[in-house]
């Protein structure tokens, strides 16, 4: 079975480093990014989402750690 | 380097995020953002969208070191402003708003020319999510309730 896009079906053209109630979707329970496998996003979101999320880490509004 | 001189007056879309130190006074946030503003403009940039700093707080303490004394933060003022400018001058709006003692931390970025997240449009759509979660709520307690007593 084909996994869910989440920006495709919310319509998220651009992944923005200030929308961290997104972010933290993809995030695991220490703050590390989710892997393919688990959030089942394509490799080019994937790409964007992980940047997103280490920009929105430098200014602190995502942990680079937790627990 | 041959597209060193193609890339001269190009015009570029870029996002400057910034957080701005939490001793400073709510009132005087305007000053810093037009401080940045003045920044940018004298840099030839013209602004295409901006949003007023709002209080965030910061998921790891940050510090900033203001001549010998060193302050340790752990909730900021988070504003961002949009412009365009030549790839030439963005050096000068960097240099800029490192000197500026209120900034505690910024981000510049290419970015692209609409915006399609801003922290106004963010809080309506929490808002809204849980309006609609209570209504649903709400829904199944008095009339529908009775109505299954009823039943």
């Amino acid at each position: 079975m084909r996994k869910q896009n989440y920006f495709k079906e919310h319509k998220i053209k651009h992944i923005d480093y200030k929308d961290v109630e997104t972010l933290k979707k993809f995030l695991t329970p220490h703050a590390r990014i989710q892997s393919r496998k688990r959030s089942g996003t394509p490799a080019k979101f994937e790409r964007e989402l992980a940047l997103a999320i280490k920009r929105a880490r430098f200014l602190g509004l995502l942990p680079y750690v937790s627990r | 380097m041959a597209n060193l001189e193609s890339e001269a007056g190009e015009l570029t879309v870029y996002e400057l995020g910034f957080l701005v130190l939490p001793s400073i006074p709510e009132d005087k946030l305007s000053n810093v953002t037009d401080a940045v503003r003045k920044i940018i403009s004298a840099a030839g940039g013209t602004e295409i969208d901006a949003e007023a700093p709002i209080k965030k707080t910061l998921a790891y303490s940050m510090s900033k070191t203001i001549g010998a004394s060193r302050y340790v933060v752990s909730d900021a003022y988070l504003g961002w402003t949009k412009f365009e400018v030549d790839k030439a001058n963005v050096p000068i709006i960097k240099a800029g708003v490192e000197k500026m003692e209120e900034i505690l931390r910024f981000l510049l970025i290419k970015a692209p020319r609409e915006t399609t997240f801003t922290f106004a449009k963010a809080r309506t759509a929490m808002a809204i999510e849980t309006t609609t979660s209570e209504d649903a709520e709400a829904e199944i307690t008095p009339a529908k309730l009775s109505e299954s007593i009823e039943k």
